[in-house]
């Protein structure tokens, strides 16, 4: 049995904060600091109170923060003055469908409350038993370490939720950056705030391409095959590899690039008018900004390149493998061409892909990985949850949201030029709409509810017509949303995951128990190590349709195949539509 | 919780202020840090913890087997406890000294609990040690000092603190009413100390003097009844405030106070 679904269990909550943190002593080897020369007092081996930054040597310690209770674990230094831990999940925005919802859904994040209380030193301060002075009468701990911490934005914050018995390496880790703590309140309490890393890709701080610095050293005319650009870097016209660039609304592509001895950037072999731009003359001065072009290229291996590239997101925090199966499998065949011709956010072009190509990231507070998923059909039997054996009492709700019900997608794509405005449809070449009349009739939801598309990825006739028609399929009813919680037991169903749903409000016709599959959307640990909520949408990939695998040549015959087999694979049917009795599947 | 009262106390029981069925309470101390010197401590956990009162920072002695700690008064003081709140300690001896030479031995026991108070008849000396044995030893507190001795012993309706545990248990249940299991969201000690009939002089020569110490900031050590129940013994906190009230005509006092206790189940 698991420390989580023990009877008895006593959870524990810790907090971790990393602490950039000297690796040198004062005044030894590679520091020069001297008392009396550099400064009055020893450092306490932090950035802000160094007396040889140059010679810093930046390492981090772990300060560990527990709530004031007995049964804590005694492997590490604690400091029993957590208050409360206030989470807010991932709200995974599938499809980047929910209007209501940011393009990568609702960040996770975490509020902080922590007790301020005179203190030791002990473990902060490396020269403690140096000083002159009692710190237990010198101010207060957070008084101190954010005098002595001022530049903790952007470091590790964690937080562990265990049971008492289990080693810290044992327990439940979610990982998140310091966005801000204050000083310490009259109540003598200090607020943390935190949020997980795809902050790093918002709009305000990433942008694709970067933004240009470079002008025109001269006017161009309408004839000019080259021109030299000042105060701009070589990096900043060949992001990508894009040897295109941008003076005001013409497009140009370039063969050459060459970086004088004056830091001037000459191009040559100009290509005026690219993409359907309109040839025009130009005027020293204006601004050139470097392009980024992606040319059939798997939206995955997009999504990665944003994220990795422009969105301030280390390469750790992806992991390749799964990106590229997940990409492989379900993107083999289907790929986006755009240029980007001025500096976009990186989290608005994600919620594009998202939204054309089918599929959600998200930040996996847990395993500390930002994964990538495809809306696709799954074949695996997921786990089943009962009122009986896990809804908590008086816990669950289901709810509609009709504002992602769709009866008719119109899709505009091919845009006439990069340069345009992608938000109107005057801007592109084709308008295609998918109806689904039935849906939007008076014998079934009475109204039409119309979901358009801009495009600056698709330029495809098949990929777009397959998109519309998945669109039509996952929209077309109302979405019900599901809200639960769950005892720590069941803590295992992770965002994503499907699960199967047994509750007194889902019958059929007749009024007899049906059970739904709901995909997680939502988790959060509202009781630490004690209750879990959850939110789930109902997990429909088409109506009508039954997905399948295309099964090996050495698949078992119909009549062998085990339930998996069966379930997973693909038995073309009769000309009765029949197999051995049973409905086939649909080729579609 | 564990509780050592020297055999002469118990053989002469006029050498106490009071009868060892009177409660005893630990929170002055003669330890300062410039008089404590000893084995040292491990990194974040130095011998200078012995002094501070929040009891998540310890003192755990390079040997973790065996420690001894020095203290040195600067002038000869009264002294009849010890009072300690440790882990792994098996052997605890205190001696006494005039000169830092030779020393006197006081106490030498073998505790059976965590929360230690040794009771000795008093001696007068300027240097004091204390030599503890055992196994991963750590400190979280320790007093040296002299205990005060209620006027008055307490009788029934009494919670020992060592069986007044308290906890916070939260079942979870299914929506159909299965039980899916319970967590225990805290434990600890507490109980409520009262004393009457406390003469009013005595009351505002000693125990006022405790009062003005700040229980609440500064914990002690308290053995309700040492010589009826030597192991319930606990290092304690007062919940609140501490006030008396005057009974009356015959100028008698009484007092009670609430108390959170250390429990340390690690």
């Amino acid at each position: 049995m698991s420390f989580n679904s023990e009877l008895g269990r006593i959870p524990v909550q810790i907090v971790e904060i990393d602490q950039d943190y000297c690796g040198n002593a004062y005044g030894v080897g590679a520091c020069t600091a001297l008392i009396g020369t550099t400064g009055s007092i020893k450092c306490f081996n932090t950035y802000k109170t160094c007396q040889d930054p140059e010679n810093f040597d930046k390492q981090s310690i772990t300060l560990r923060f527990a709530k004031a209770q007995t049964d804590l674990p005694d492997e590490e230094y604690l400091i029993p003055s957590l208050k409360s831990v206030s989470t807010s999940s991932t709200k995974l925005n599938i499809g980047s469908r929910s209007g209501t919802e940011k393009p990568l859904g609702k960040r996770a994040s975490v509020s902080i409350t922590i007790t301020d209380h005179p203190h030791s030193d002990n473990f902060v301060d490396p020269y403690v038993s140096e000083r002159a002075y009692n710190p237990l009468e010198r101010g207060t701990f957070w008084g101190k370490w954010l005098k002595r911490n001022p530049y903790y934005n952007g470091r590790n914050i964690r937080v562990l939720d265990g049971y008492f018995g289990q080693t810290l390496a044992e327990m439940q880790t979610r990982h998140y950056v310091i966005e801000s703590i204050s000083l310490p309140n009259s109540l003598g309490t200090v607020a943390i705030k935190a949020q997980d890393i795809l902050r790093l890709a918002d709009d305000d701080k990433a942008q694709a391409p970067l933004l240009s610095n470079g002008k025109l050293l001269s006017d161009i005319t309408t004839a000019s095959t080259s021109l030299v650009i000042t105060g701009g870097v070589e990096s900043e016209y060949n992001q990508g590899g894009t040897s295109i660039i941008r003076i005001n609304d013409e497009l140009m592509s370039y063969t050459s690039l060459a970086v004088g001895v004056d830091g001037d950037i000459t191009l040559s072999g100009l290509g005026r008018g690219n993409s359907g731009t309109e040839i025009d003359d130009h005027d020293l001065d204006d601004s050139v900004q470097g392009c980024l072009e992606y040319s059939n290229i798997r939206p995955d291996i997009i999504a990665r390149d944003l994220l990795l590239n422009y969105g301030n997101i280390d390469t750790a925090y992806i992991d390749d493998v799964a990106w590229d199966d997940e990409g492989t499998t379900w993107y083999g065949s289907v790929d986006g061409t755009r240029i980007i011709s001025e500096p976009t956010g990186v989290t608005e072009l994600l919620g594009e892909l998202c939204e054309q190509y089918m599929f959600y990231i998200w930040w996996n507070e847990l395993t500390q990985l930002i994964n990538f998923k495809a809306i696709a059909p799954e074949f695996t039997t997921p786990v089943t949850l009962t009122e009986e054996n896990h809804f908590l009492q008086n816990k669950t709700s289901l709810t509609t949201d009709a504002d992602q019900r769709v009866s008719e997608v119109w899709f505009s794509y091919l845009p006439k030029t990069p340069v345009d405005d992608l938000d109107k449809r005057d801007s592109f070449r084709r308008t295609t709409a998918r109806v689904d009349p039935t849906a939007s009739s008076s014998l079934e939801y009475g109204e039409r509810k119309v979901y358009e598309i801009f495009s600056g990825w698709l330029d495809n006739d098949t990929q777009v017509s397959l998109l519309t028609g998945r669109l039509i399929g996952r929209y077309r009813n109302n979405p019900t949303i599901l809200n639960f919680s769950l005892d720590a037991k069941d803590r295992g169903l992770e965002l994503a995951d499907l699960c199967d749903i047994q509750f007194k409000s889902l019958v059929d016709v007749t009024g007899a128990p049906e059970t739904i599959r709901y995909q997680i959307i939502s988790k959060n640990e509202s009781v630490p190590g004690e209750v879990i909520k959850y939110t789930a949408i109902k997990f429909e990939f088409a109506i009508g349709f039954r997905a399948a695998k295309w099964m090996v040549e050495a698949a078992p015959s119909y009549a062998t195949a085990t339930d998996e087999d069966k379930l997973n694979g693909f038995y073309w049917a009769d000309e009765e539509g029949q197999v051995n009795g049973e409905d086939g599947y649909v080729w579609s | 919780m564990s509780i050592y009262i020297s055999n002469a106390l118990v053989a002469t029981p006029g050498l106490a202020d009071e009868p060892l069925t009177h409660t005893r309470i630990g929170y002055n101390t003669v330890i300062t840090s410039a008089g404590l010197t000893g084995t040292a401590g491990e990194a974040n956990y130095p011998l200078s913890n012995v002094l501070n009162p929040a009891t998540y920072e310890r003192y755990k002695p390079t040997t973790p087997a065996t420690c001894t700690l020095n203290i040195d008064v600067l002038s000869a003081v009264d002294v009849d406890y010890v009072g300690i709140q440790g882990r792994g300690i098996t052997n605890v001896k205190v001696y006494s000294s005039s000169d830092d030479i030779t020393y006197t031995q006081l106490v030498d026991f073998n505790p059976t609990g965590r929360a230690i108070m040794a009771l000795f008849e008093e001696v007068t000396a300027r240097y004091y040690r204390v030599t503890l044995t055992g196994s991963a030893l750590a400190i979280i507190a320790m007093k040296v000092g002299k205990a005060l001795a209620m006027q008055r012993a307490i009788y029934g309706g009494h919670t020992p603190i060592t069986m007044g545990r308290t906890s916070a248990i939260r079942p979870t249940m299914s929506e159909t009413g299965q039980f899916l299991g319970a967590s225990i969201q805290r434990k600890g000690l507490g109980t409520q100390f009262s004393w009457g009939n406390l003469k009013a002089d005595w009351y505002r020569q000693y125990f006022d003097l405790f009062v003005q110490s700040e229980p609440r900031v500064n914990p002690f050590f308290i053995a309700w009844r040492p010589l009826s129940y030597p192991n319930e013994v606990a290092y304690c906190w007062a919940a609140g405030d501490i006030t008396p009230s005057n009974t009356g005509t015959k100028d008698f006092m009484s007092v009670s106070m609430s108390v959170e206790g250390f429990s340390d189940v690690v």
